[in-house]
Parts: structure tokens; C-alpha cells; sequence
């Protein structure tokens, strides 16, 4: 029974995307049409600056959110594993946790309002654009860090801390030496997971981003709007490849 | 020194906004830029809250958001169940990467997955020219912009959401329970149902919150593949932000879907500390 | 250094795990902390290491007040019931983890303390790729690296096998002899405590019910519990009080003092164990050698001590 469901599942998930994969390589100019094979719909992302363009974009910011969302839900995950009751704790993990479930739309009007009263009370930051989508996409990203460094840490127990303690080590030779090593992992798998998140965000890039900011995503939905295009079919088929590559090296490393 | 970090950064990009969302939602409406003018700085009455409340626009659209998060929730736990027992009956080498190729199609990113249910179920999609050339139709069927494309796109994009955390909690569970019912008499569905599940209707809970709230505010998978006719929450803040420029209306409306996630995110809140 | 514990307190939440424990240790000695799980132990080892803070009481070593400090101020080393050795590093780093932060590292004393445990030439190996015993063996060369004036042991045998855990525990007493390091060992295992150590303190609802040589505390236990809590006494109820009287001093015999019926045997390998019941109903535990032919379940035998074998208790 769980395995037919399990397989019912993988087909449901798949068949849309296989389907891209497929009609990727098909010559007709409507998507989902075969005519003939042929590889001119890579040829024509290739040849499309403004979606490059705006995947360069999306790459940058995504990988600038990862790693400031590393940053700060590693120490969000730290200090709600290691810092016991403090006050205040309640609020904090509930601050901490609320952007995994919180709305896109709520989440995505809410920090541009932040960013227009910081700037007319500051002058910072400068507009809307990059900047802001990448915050944006930093505090997602550091929620999502936050639970996997929390996890990873109370997984591990004190004890090593404990006895790195014992034999003389400061509590910041202690996070350097033992807790930095022991949880790299999960910060690797944390930059992954924002970055990936950020790579797939409409709503948040939307309310954020300026008019010079438009992120692929954004630009893909306002596409779609229109009608999925066999141009998307190969972006899908080189992203899934990319991610499948990805995916499955991180699986033997962790043999 | 790094707690008060971290608490200044949840303090500015977590808290700091939800405060001013809902300082604007008494603001009121004005020409300029930012459209609106603080309570403070003006005499003319907020109107938003009544405007919210007056006809059975936003509060219809609130109802079939609450509608469409429940049935998306109930049905991607339901499917979760079993897909992830059915992960844990595969060798143990073989799970990651089973768990692996459920996520995969979620690397694409779901614009693209949303166009692809575009293209599959439109009047000239392949579904319909798939069922029209086999003689089962003979007019397309019109999938697209109703509720079956919008229940396949909402359980596309959600599924992983709850069927992770249930991969984690069944494959840690303790399996000795469940072979002394096998033991002691009970059918397969029988230890399912008297032992299994009660063991995980806390992290069942937790995904099925974690499903629910979020989709209570989707906004593009209904704007790609739902009814047009469908106002949702998530539509109805996102129009008033960008198509009415009335930032007060669709800050309002935020924290009055806010107000009503508050006890499913506190529950989710109190499931996730067990 | 020696060490002295005084009145010390700790409660978690409504259960207290300390009740005012007092203990005094000179300097040099192999004392055990024989305790049933759940009687403290651990938290007293963990408050001398200075993990978890004390609700009252103070912690002096060497005669210095150590309550208020840190972990990694206090002279002392702890070898953890799981070893916890850390596992990104080899077994020649986690040696030399303690050594660096002092800025006393060098190779040689961690390859005199890899020889020193028998285990040279495996600095390279990680602790996964090591035996339970040869784990067992780093964490103890780890804890011993700086020369600790004081080591507490957690378990440090529970670990391992029961082939592994007579030969390791006469290493430890090796190590303590040729270090002259003052050892505190926490442990559940009476034999293991009676074995090793030169000072047994048996821990009670939070306090030392006793605290005296191995031979004192078996001879002559001071409370019912102790008397009990090491190897089985029987306890009997005479004019003088309530007194304990080791098994293997009652003889079981066709003469005696005090008539009773045999309720069942059990065969122990070396001995035979003869529970009986005397006829005002008190159960009484006698042994008898291996090599003796035990008397039947059901039949009538008589019992004698003597009156020099009972021990008065206080409570």
C-alpha cells in the first residue's frame, strides 16, 4: 500500500517536470507540441540577455542571502541550543521561527514597509533593489539555518563542549575548535537550503525589489502569466541537471 | 555578544516589520510617495478596517483562503504518510536517496513547475489534445483557472513541506511498538492506526500546520492556476499593494490574516518545542 | 591535591539530587562514589568539574575555593562516562587538545602519554576507527595530558565489555599509583569500587551514607543501606537493634541455634545460594561452596553465626 502511494506520489511530482525535460528538446514552437527534435530552444536561451541577466542576478543575491542567512541563523541556532533559559527566550524562538510559516505576502509587505520607514527615518537603504531583495531573502534564509544549526546542536549534546571546557579551552576557543567543526556541515547544508530559497522566490523579490532588480524568478512569473514558453522547458531541464549533479555528490560525500 | 546580535537581527528584519505593518494598517491612504500618511499626520479618518469588514469582499476572501490551506494541508499530509512509510520500506542505503528524487523536481523552482501544469491542463494543453485524440472527449475540458489545477499546483509546491519533517519523525521513531502489535495480533493497518499514528500525531500536526499557514496566504499559484473569479487573502493584500497602490487597505488586511494564522502559529510553535 | 565537598546542594526542579553532601578526599587517593543510579553522582561529579552550578555549599581543591570558577579554571581533568572524544579530531589532537590551550604542547608528551596508555603509533587514527577499549584508553590520556592534580572519572568502565572492564580497571589503578594523581571515580558497580579503590563513599538520597576503606564499609556498614547496597546482606532485628549479617557467615547446617526451612536454592558458580525462612518468618541468605552438596528446597536445616559476625546499624 505505502509503496503504490509512495510511486502515485513520484508520478504526480514528476510527471510535469519529466514532461519539460521531454518537450524541451521538441521544435515546435508551442510548448508541450512535438515537432521534431532539436536543440534550438537552448540555443535561443543562450542567446536571451535579459534572462541571463536576470539569472546573474538572482545568483548573486542568492548567494550573498545564503551566506549572510548562514551567518545569522547560525548564531540564532546557537544561542537557542547552547544559551539555556534566558529572558526573553520565548520571544526570541518565537521571533526566530515565525519567518518559516509566516505568509510570503505578509512577510514580503511587511519588510518593504520596514525598508521605506528605515529610509525615510535614516536615508538607508537607498531605494529599492538589490540590497533590500537580498536582506529579504537573508532573514527567510536564516529561519530555515536556524532550525538545522539547532537541530545538529542538540543532537550533539553538550558533552564535547563540556569536556573541551575541562581541558582548558575559552568559551570562544571552545566555538572555534569543537562547535564551528562539528556543525560545518549543517551550515553547508543551510547555505544550500537559503539559497535555494532565495533562487526560488517570486513574492518576497516582488514587494522588495525596484524597478533595475528583477530577479529570474520575477521574471519567469511575469512570462508564465502569458504561458509557459518552450524556452522555460530547457531552463528546467538544465536546472534540474545541475540540481540532480549537486544532489547526488552531496550524497556519496556523505558516505 | 552573539545572543545580542542575533536578537538585534530578529529584532530588525523579524519584529521591526511586523510592528510597522501594522502601524500602516491605521494609516491612511494619500498621494505621494509612500502612498499613505501615519495617523498622526493627519485628521482624515482610516478607513480601511470598515472597508475590510463592510462587504463580504475581503472576509469571502479570507474564508476560501482558510478553505484552500485546509484542504492542501489535509491532503499533502495524507499523502505524506504514506509516501514516507513507503521511503522507510526501502533499504537503508536506499532512502536518502529516495527521499532524493521526492525533492528533486523541486530544484526547478515552481514558476516553472506552476507553467508546466499551465501547459498540461489548458484547453490546448496536453491533457485535453491527449484525451480529445483518444475519442474520450470531444471539448477540451476546462482544467485550467479552476480548482483542479489549483489543488495540483498547491500539492506540487507543498508536499515537501510536510512530507520531510514526517520522513524525519517516522524514520526516528522507536520501531519496537509497533512489532510487539504486529506481535501481539494487529493487522498492518491496525498497528498503523492504534500505534504509529498516535506516536507521530505531533510531528503530523507540525506539517500539517506548517502546510496550512503559509498556504493561507498564497498568492502565485492561485494567480497562475486558479479561478479568476477566486479572490484569495493572498490575492486581495497583493492587488491593494500593487494595482490600488491603498498600502494602508493591504497592510490592514495582512494583519487581519495574521490575526487569524495567530493561534495555528502559536499551536505550530508549541508542536515544534515538544 | 585533595579535595573537600562541603554541604553541597542541588535540586532540579522539585527532585533533589544533592542533599548537603559532605566528602573529604586527601591528596593521592583512589576514592569511588558507589551510588545507585539516580543517586547523584553524576551531578556531584559534574558540580566539581564545574558544569553545573551548586544550589549551596562550596567546592575546595588543594585547599583552594574553586565554587565560582569556570571549567577552565579549575585544576582539575574529567574522563566522561561516553569518553567524549571529539570526533573531527585524531587521536594525537584530542591528546593534545588541553596541552595546546595551556601552550605546553609538544610532541613528545603526547607520544609519552600514547605509550603511557599502550596505545603508540595510533596518533593518525580518527576516534571512530579506534576499539571501545582503545577510546577508553585516549580519553584517559587526554584527561591525564596536563598533569591534572585531580581526575574524575565517570563510569569510566561502564562502556566496555565485561572480558575488557577487570584488566582496564588495574590499568587505572596502575596509572593512579604511578601519577599520584587524586582519582574520583563514580561508579554503580560495588565490585568495581571495592576493587580499585583505596576510600568507598556510598551515596544516599543526596548524601555519603558511608565513607571508609573497601574492607570498613563491607565489614562494617553503617546504615541498612549500605549494608544492603553491598553484596546483599541479610538484615535481622535482635535486642541490640537492627543488625546486618553477611551470608557468608551464616553456616547451614544438621546443627545450630536457629531452625529454619530451605525455600529455594540457586546455583551462583562458585557458590550455592540457600535462601531460607526461620520460624518467626525473618528470610535469610547463606552461601554455601560450590563443592558442597546443597540441602534440598523444603527441608528443615539449622542456622548458626556468630554473635561477633553481626554488625549494628545506625538506621
Amino acid at each position: 500500500m505505502t509503496r503504490a502511494v509512495l510511486a502515485l506520489g513520484l508520478v504526480f511530482l514528476w510527471a510535469p517536470v519529466a514532461l519539460m525535460a521531454v518537450f524541451a528538446f521538441s521544435d515546435a514552437r508551442q510548448p508541450f507540441v512535438w515537432g521534431g527534435f532539436s536543440w534550438r530552444w537552448f540555443a535561443a536561451l543562450a542567446d536571451n540577455p535579459r534572462m541571463q541577466e536576470a539569472a546573474l542576478l538572482s545568483l548573486g543575491i542568492a548567494a550573498g542571502a545564503a551566506t549572510l542567512a548562514v551567518l545569522a541563523g547560525g548564531a540564532l541556532g546557537w544561542v537557542l541550543a547552547r544559551h539555556g533559559a534566558f529572558r526573553g527566550r520565548m520571544v526570541f524562538g518565537a521571533l526566530a521561527a515565525a519567518p518559516l510559516v509566516l505568509p510570503e505576502v505578509v512577510t514580503g509587505l511587511s519588510l518593504l514597509l520596514l525598508f521605506v520607514a528605515l529610509e525615510r527615518a535614516t536615508g538607508w537603504p537607498e531605494g529599492r533593489g538589490v540590497l533590500t531583495i537580498l536582506l529579504a531573502h537573508a532573514s527567510l534564509g536564516a529561519a530555515y539555518v536556524a532550525v538545522v544549526v539547532q537541530a545538529r546542536l542538540a543532537g550533539l549534546g553538550r558533552m564535547l563542549e563540556d569536556a573541551a571546557a575541562d581541558l582548558g579551552a575559552a568559551p570562544a576557543t571552545i566555538l572555534r575548535t569543537i562547535t564551528l567543526p562539528l556543525i560545518a556541515p549543517s551550515l553547508l547544508a543551510g547555505w544550500g537550503l537559503a539559497f535555494m530559497l532565495s533562487l526560488d522566490d517570486v513574492v518576497l523579490a516582488s514587494f522588495t525589489g525596484g524597478p533595475g532588480a528583477t530577479t529570474l524568478p520575477v521574471l519567469l512569473f511575469s512570462q508564465m502569466r502569458m504561458g509557459p514558453t518552450p524556452e522555460a522547458n530547457a531552463l528546467a531541464l538544465i536546472l534540474l541537471l545541475i540540481a540532480a549533479l549537486v544532489g547526488a555528490v552531496a550524497l556519496l560525500l556523505r558516505r | 555578544m552573539i545572543r545580542t546580535g542575533a536578537a538585534g537581527w530578529l529584532a530588525l528584519l523579524v519584529a521591526a516589520p511586523l510592528l510597522v505593518v501594522l502601524l500602516v494598517a491605521f494609516a491612511v491612504p494619500h498621494d505621494g510617495l509612500p502612498p499613505f500618511l501615519l495617523p498622526w499626520l493627519t485628521d482624515a479618518p482610516n478607513e480601511s478596517w470598515s472597508l475590510l469588514t463592510a462587504d463580504g469582499f475581503f472576509l469571502g476572501a479570507l474564508m476560501r483562503s482558510l478553505w484552500l490551506a485546509l484542504l492542501t494541508a489535509a491532503l499533502c499530509v495524507a499523502l505524506s504518510y504514506p509516501m514516507a512509510l513507503g521511503i522507510l520500506r526501502a533499504v537503508p542505503r536506499a532512502r536518502p536517496w529516495l527521499v532524493g528524487v521526492c525533492v528533486l523536481p523541486f530544484a526547478i523552482g515552481f514558476v516553472l513547475r506552476m507553467g508546466a501544469w499551465i501547459g498540461l491542463l489548458r484547453d490546448s494543453g496536453l491533457v485535453n489534445r491527449a484525451l480529445m485524440a483518444a475519442g474520450i472527449i470531444i471539448d477540451p475540458l476546462p482544467m485550467l483557472h479552476a480548482w483542479p489545477a489549483l489543488m495540483a499546483g498547491m500539492l506540487h509546491s507543498y508536499l515537501p513541506f510536510a512530507l520531510l519533517p514526517l520522513y524525519a519523525a517516522l524514520a526516528a521513531r522507536d520501531r519496537a511498538p509497533e512489532e510487539a502489535a504486529a506481535d501481539l495480533g494487529a493487522a498492518p493497518f491496525t498497528v498503523f492506526r492504534t500505534v504509529t499514528l498516535p506516536a507521530s500525531a505531533a510531528a503530523a500536526g507540525a506539517a500539517f500546520l506548517l502546510v496550512f499557514i503559509p498556504a493561507a496566504g498564497e498568492f502565485v499559484v492561485p494567480e497562475l492556476l486558479g479561478p479568476p473569479d477566486a479572490l484569495l487573502a493572498g490575492r486581495a493584500i497583493w492587488q491593494e499593494f500593487f494595482q490600488s497602490r491603498d498600502w494602508p487597505l493591504a497592510a490592514a488586511a495582512s494583519v487581519a490574516l495574521l490575526g487569524v494564522l495567530l493561534a495555528p502559529i502559536m499551536l505550530w510553535q508549541r508542536l515544534e518545542r515538544r | 591535591m585533595s579535595l573537600r565537598v562541603e554541604a553541597l546542594r542541588k535540586n532540579f526542579g522539585a527532585a533533589r539530587a544533592l542533599d548537603g553532601l559532605s566528602l573529604e578526599v586527601p591528596a593521592g587517593t583512589f576514592l569511588a562514589v558507589l551510588g545507585a543510579s539516580g543517586s547523584g553522582k553524576s551531578t556531584l561529579l559534574r558540580i566539581i568539574a564545574g558544569f553545573e552550578p551548586a544550589d549551596a555549599g562550596r567546592i575546595l581543591i588543594g585547599g583552594e575555593d574553586v565554587t565560582g570558577l569556570p571549567p577552565q579554571r579549575r585544576p582539575c581533568a574529567m574522563m566522561f562516562q561516553s569518553y567524549a572524544l571529539f570526533p573531527h579530531l585524531s587521536v594525537h589532537e584530542n591528546i593534545a587538545y588541553g596541552l595546546r590551550r595551556a601552550g605546553t604542547y609538544s610532541a613528545a608528551r603526547v607520544s609519552d602519554l600514547l605509550a603511557l596508555v599502550g596505545l603508540s603509533g595510533l596518533d593518525a587514527r580518527r576516534p571512530a576507527q579506534l576499539s571501545g577499549g582503545q577510546q577508553q584508553r585516549v580519553a584517559l590520556a587526554r584527561a591525564l595530558a596536563r598533569k591534572p592534580p585531580l581526575l574524575l572519572l565517570d563510569e569510566p568502565l561502564a562502556a566496555l565489555d565485561a572480558g575488557l572492564r577487570a584488566a582496564t580497571g588495574a590499568e587505572l589503578r596502575r596509572l593512579q599509583r604511578e601519577t599520584q594523581t587524586t582519582f574520583v571515580m563514580v561508579t554503580h558497580d560495588q565490585q568495581e569500587a571495592l576493587a580499585l579503590a583505596d576510600q568507598v563513599a556510598v551515596l544516599h538520597e543526596g548524601r555519603v551514607a558511608q565513607c571508609a576503606s573497601p574492607q570498613e564499609v563491607y565489614a562494617r556498614p553503617a546504615t541498612r543501606f549500605v549494608a544492603e547496597f553491598l553484596g546483599a546482606a541479610n538484615i535481622i532485628n535482635t535486642p541490640a537493634g537492627l543488625c546486618a549479617l553477611r551470608p557468608e557467615h551464616i553456616r547451614v547446617g544438621p546443627t545450630g541455634t536457629v531452625p529454619a526451612t530451605v525455600q529455594h536454592i540457586a546455583f551462583r558458580g562458585e557458590t550455592w545460594v540457600i535462601a531460607c525462612r526461620t520460624a518467626d518468618g525473618t528470610a535469610l541468605r547463606s552461601v554455601l561452596s560450590a563443592q558442597s552438596a546443597p540441602p534440598a528446597p523444603g527441608v528443615a536445616v539449622m542456622l548458626s553465626w556468630d554473635a561477633a559476625a553481626l554488625v549494628p546499624l545506625c538506621a
